[in-house]
């Protein structure tokens, strides 16, 4: 028979039992770490308020856990009850005069509850017994007696907090001052006071509210000034442009002044020579419109012989072509190579007004 | 319309008789199990119940150990590799306890279970109901259910326990011995962490999701063994529906125990 048929009992045997030792060993290891089997004492304290505690909620003393919170409930008197147990192992430290303190920070850390130690060595007190808390005036009372050891905040942010605090609590009093400061300003500007600031400010305010009304006027002013300004400086610019020419030629040697002043000048012969010159110079003018209009009828009659000019020219081209073809014909032996070769009708480059109509 | 009708209905009802059918059967094999159990003598159905564990205990620890083992191994040694890089190395704990113990051990150990054992149970009772021995012990004044069924169920539901223990001795303390090869732990500081992590309420509900899911494979299993009836082409048809349903009454019997552990 196969072995592990044959000792199948003993087999599954081992199977379940080491099981079953595992599980046991578990639950047993679980239950020391976890302090199942532990005695844990009782006791109870008071609260102003349920914010920051919590069931289950450890109690440190030294950085150690000591303890931790298992129930909480509100009181007729509107505080805060809570039971908590002690371990056994730190129940002889709970003295007469013991505190709990509830340490919060807006950070969440460093946060918690903590355990004080009364600080005249005494029997421990009796389960169910109160430890009063520092948020009520039983508790503030003890510590203000000094008859509880309360260490230090260890906690870098708690200590942290605690330098803050000051620097705080000034700051918001030197704000409150500069809004005070800041009001009664601002009022004095507003002109709802009677201080000599606030005079010299609505004096100030009227004057400026006069100052516009005269800059406006002033402005007007200018405008109408400034238009009738740029009208004449156009005028001096024309006149001084008429006095430079006339500078510029009277400035001349051999200009105009010599010339008209000048008793044997052209002007004075032109004036005082009993119209001689004048008659002269409109012959010569009349003689040069008679050559004018001649030069007139000669363009009229080119015009009107340009169509015929135009088709002698054509037919001379024409006649020109035709001797070339007649050149071309005997240069290539028409008896041997075929003759006149054929030749592309050109275009005429210039047409007659016939060929115009005719188109 | 009338005779959409007539096959909805006649679905309903189908499934209405078959339901209660199970139930009917479930109750019968519980009945059965407390006779069993009440017994003064050990019968031949002890020696059934032997060569259960045996065959669905001792014999998948194999697999078990070298699944849970790679699984607790690989969950430290990623976390050992992570969290601390968030300064929550101490989550470690409470991970490997949620999925060693909690989770995937006793889901995983049904699974194997399912596909080991919940096949072969179904797939042994349908050729019974095929070679007529079925009817041979109801001849013989032998109820199938006393001699067959119950051994069957406590086998593999006892043996589901016990993997579902051996599966959580080697996740949490066997993958710690993996573990000092890749990233060496000390042992006291590993027990004091898990120990002070691990929770009763942890260990409940890893036993009891165990316990369900051992009575959910047998009862399933043999059902569907049960429902052939005279082919041999229905065997395979049945173990397949068998395991079928047991993943899915499984899963869905895991997610009930979780919301009633977060309750």
């Amino acid at each position: 028979m196969k072995f592990k048929i044959k000792y199948a009992s003993q087999i599954v045997g081992v199977f379940v039992i080491l099981a079953f030792l595992f599980l046991a060993v578990i639950l047993m290891l679980m239950g020391v770490n976890q302090r199942w089997f532990a005695k844990n004492y009782l006791f109870k304290s008071r609260f102003a308020s349920g914010t920051g505690l919590s069931v289950g909620m450890p109690i440190s003393f030294k950085g150690f856990d000591i303890g931790k919170i298992r129930a909480i409930t509100l009181a007729e008197d509107n505080t805060v009850e809570i039971d908590f147990t002690i371990q056994d192992t730190f129940y002889p430290k709970v003295y007469e005069n013991s505190l709990l303190q509830l340490r919060t920070n807006p950070l969440g850390l460093g946060g918690g509850l903590f355990f004080h130690q009364g600080k005249t060595p005494t029997p421990p007190l009796e389960e169910f017994s109160q430890i009063p808390s520092l948020d009520l005036p039983e508790g503030r009372e003890i510590a203000r007696k000094g008859l509880v050891n309360m260490p230090k905040d260890d906690d870098p942010v708690n200590r942290l907090i605690g330098a803050i605090e000051p620097i705080l609590t000034n700051a918001d009093l030197a704000l409150v001052s500069m809004e005070k400061l800041l009001a009664t300003v601002d009022s004095a500007l507003a002109g709802g006071s009677s201080t000599p600031l606030a005079a010299v400010v609505d004096g100030a305010a009227r004057s400026a509210g006069n100052l516009g009304t005269i800059t406006a006027q002033v402005a007007r002013n200018l405008e109408t000034t400034l238009g009738e300004t740029n009208a004449l400086l156009a005028n001096l610019g024309e006149i001084t442009a008429n006095l430079r020419e006339t500078t510029a030629a009277l400035r001349d040697p051999r200009g105009m002044v010599k010339t008209l002043l000048d008793p044997k000048g052209s002007l004075a012969t032109l004036l005082d020579d009993n119209d001689r010159l004048f008659l002269q110079l409109e012959g010569i003018l009349q003689g040069a419109a008679g050559g004018v209009g001649e030069l007139k009828d000669f363009a009229a009659f080119v015009n009107t012989t340009r169509p015929q000019l135009l088709g002698v020219l054509e037919e001379g081209r024409e006649a020109v072509r035709l001797s070339q073809d007649v050149l071309q014909g005997l240069r290539n032996n028409p008896l041997l190579r075929g003759g006149v070769p054929p030749r592309p009708p050109a275009p005429t480059i210039q047409t007659g007004y016939r060929d115009e109509a005719l188109r | 319309m009338r005779g959409t009708l007539e096959r909805i209905g006649g679905g309903v009802l189908r499934r209405g008789r078959d339901l209660f059918y199970a139930t009917g059967y479930f109750l019968e094999v519980l009945k059965e199990t407390g006779r069993f159990l009440r017994a003064r003598q050990v019968g031949y159905g002890y020696r059934v119940l032997i060569m259960q564990i045996l065959f669905t205990g001792v014999e998948a620890l194999g697999i078990i150990a070298v699944i849970s083992l790679s699984l607790g191994a690989v969950i430290i040694v990623q976390g050992l590799n992570l969290l601390p890089q968030f300064g929550q190395g101490r989550l470690i704990y409470g991970i490997l306890i949620a999925v060693i113990t909690r989770e995937l051990g006793p889901i995983l150990t049904a699974f194997i279970i399912i596909a080991r054992s919940g096949t072969a149970m179904s797939t042994e009772l349908g050729n019974l109901i095929i070679s007529h021995e079925i009817e041979a012990y109801i001849a013989f004044g032998i109820k199938p259910i006393s001699y067959l069924i119950v051994p069957r169920f406590l086998g593999v539901t006892i043996s589901l326990v016990l993997l579902n223990l051996y599966f959580n001795l080697f996740g949490l303390l066997g993958s710690f011995l993996v573990t000092q090869f890749v990233k060496p732990l000390p042992l006291g500081e590993y027990l004091y962490e898990l120990l002070s992590t691990l929770k009763a309420a942890d260990v409940i509900s890893s036993l009891v999701k165990s316990l369900a899911f051992g009575v959910i494979i047998s009862v399933t299993a043999t059902y569907y063994g049960f429902r052939v009836e005279q082919s041999s082409t229905e065997v395979p048809q049945m173990a397949i529906k068998a395991v079928g349903r047991s993943f899915i009454l499984c899963i869905l019997a895991n997610a009930v125990v979780t919301l009633v552990y977060y309750l």
